[in-house]
């Protein structure tokens, strides 16, 4: 995948609309794949692969931090588990009246940018390890209330 | 109410001050903030309830030989994911390696043990009529292992030469080596006494939070809040942050209830971190630059 994105580099500095789109054409390609997911259903190949693109947006967040902001965070799953938990709770109706999924998921995003704030707070002061125990902390407590539920 | 409060209160702050010592035990020694400490305290109780409930042994025998369990484990923590990484100590690889050890050794115990929380045998016959039965041996059993624990510890460091030797690595390793003191050693000594205090904290709270796999990221959690709370390596601060922590949660879970418990004390360990990031009795430690 950099590869490409490395040979193709300099041609796409030559500045055709061509030329910028063979660079990304790996990403495109992965993307339209994503799209066509669907198409395997539930069948044990389809399930994998959904979970790897799951993994894949997973360690996209995980990479923000950890690769460009330079914290060390352990237990980022307890994002995950925040937002598929008030998603499906959203959408079940669990809470309230049923949300349509789309707006739930939406919801869940929104929910998870909260959090990361507030778990993020900590790091403008804290040393590399009390931050590592604070998100620990978040995703012990996260899955307590998860299961409590 | 208040009884309750203060009885179990303190008997689980125990705990978490144990497991804040083992945190500082292994710290002082290497510098390494080991996230193995919630692995033996899960470990201690697990353990003790293997040995004494399914092996039928003698409760006595039992915990010894928890003990030695939780003083070999750690060697096996110096030796595979402490010792590798300290040449590389300022990028805190160790965060990585002993955090993969510990959740290693949780799955093993999940696998091999089960995932259901297990009854803890009773340690002690006491005729419940006794002037020793007032209170429940499950209260004063943390107490009485963390103040053994902190007289042991204060014996050693103050008036040992060993003891000595373990402050002056603590202190400064480098001139403590250019002194000819066995560092290595020195460090695998520390992390056995650090496995003995872990596991003895799991085994003595063991009645109250059960033999349950799940233990370990609660007690790595809870145990670091003393921690954080009293400053890093203060045995003191701890011991008075644990039990603090174990009031506050216990207050707590009666006033809000058992999940808000756990954020509220989530809550106050940010904000004391925000207000305080050396802890509330620590000094500001210089950065190495």
């Amino acid at each position: 995948m950099t590869d490409t994105t490395a040979q193709t580099a300099p041609r796409a500095a030559g500045g055709s609309w061509l030329g910028r789109l063979e660079g990304k054409v790996s990403w495109i390609l992965l993307g339209l794949a994503g799209l066509a997911l669907p198409l395997l259903d539930d069948s044990y190949i389809g399930i994998i692969a959904q979970r790897a693109y799951i993994y894949w947006i997973l360690s996209a967040g995980l990479n923000l931090v950890v690769g460009y902001a330079g914290q060390i965070a352990i237990g980022w799953v307890s994002m995950l588990t925040l937002g598929a938990y008030s998603t499906a709770a959203l959408a079940a109706g669990r809470v309230g009246p049923e949300w349509p999924p789309y707006l739930a998921l939406a919801a869940g995003g929104l929910l998870g940018a909260v959090f990361g704030v507030i778990v993020g707070l900590p790091a403008l002061r804290l040393r590399t390890f009390y931050f590592a125990m604070t998100t620990l902390g978040f995703a012990t407590i996260v899955t307590q209330v998860a299961l409590a539920w | 109410m208040l009884e309750s409060i203060v009885s179990y209160g303190l008997a689980v702050g125990a705990v978490y001050a144990l497991i804040g010592i083992t945190y500082n035990v292994m710290f002082s020694a290497s510098r390494v903030f080991s996230f193995t400490a919630g692995m033996l305290g899960m470990l201690g109780g697990v353990l003790g309830a293997l040995f004494i409930n399914k092996w039928g042994l003698n409760a006595a025998l039992g915990f010894v030989l928890v003990l030695v369990c939780g003083a070999v484990l750690g060697l096996v923590t110096e030796v595979l994911t402490v010792r590798p990484v300290l040449k590389s100590i300022e990028q805190h690889l160790y965060v990585l390696s002993t955090l993969a050890f510990a959740l290693m050794v949780q799955q093993v115990t999940a696998i091999e043990f089960g995932t259901e929380a297990q009854p803890f045998p009773l340690l002690i016959p006491i005729d419940a009529n006794s002037i020793m039965g007032i209170v429940d041996q499950k209260f004063w059993l943390p107490v009485l292992a963390c103040i053994i624990t902190i007289a042991g510890l204060e014996f050693l460091y103050r008036r040992t030469l060993i003891g000595r030797a373990f402050l002056a690595i603590a202190e400064d390793s480098y001139a403590a080596r250019a002194l000819g003191l066995p560092e290595t050693r020195l460090r695998l000594a520390s992390y056995a006494i650090a496995g003995i205090i872990g596991t003895l904290a799991g085994f003595t709270g063991a009645q109250m939070l059960l033999a349950f796999f799940g233990n370990q990221s609660i007690l790595n959690f809870y145990g670091f809040v003393p921690v954080a709370l009293g400053g890093m390596g203060s045995n003191r601060g701890a011991v008075i942050g644990g039990l603090a922590l174990g009031l506050f949660q216990q207050a707590a879970n009666f006033l809000v209830g058992g999940i808000f418990a756990a954020v509220a004390v989530f809550a106050v360990f940010i904000v004391v971190l925000l207000l305080r990031p050396e802890g509330l009795a620590g000094a500001a430690a210089a950065r190495r630059v």
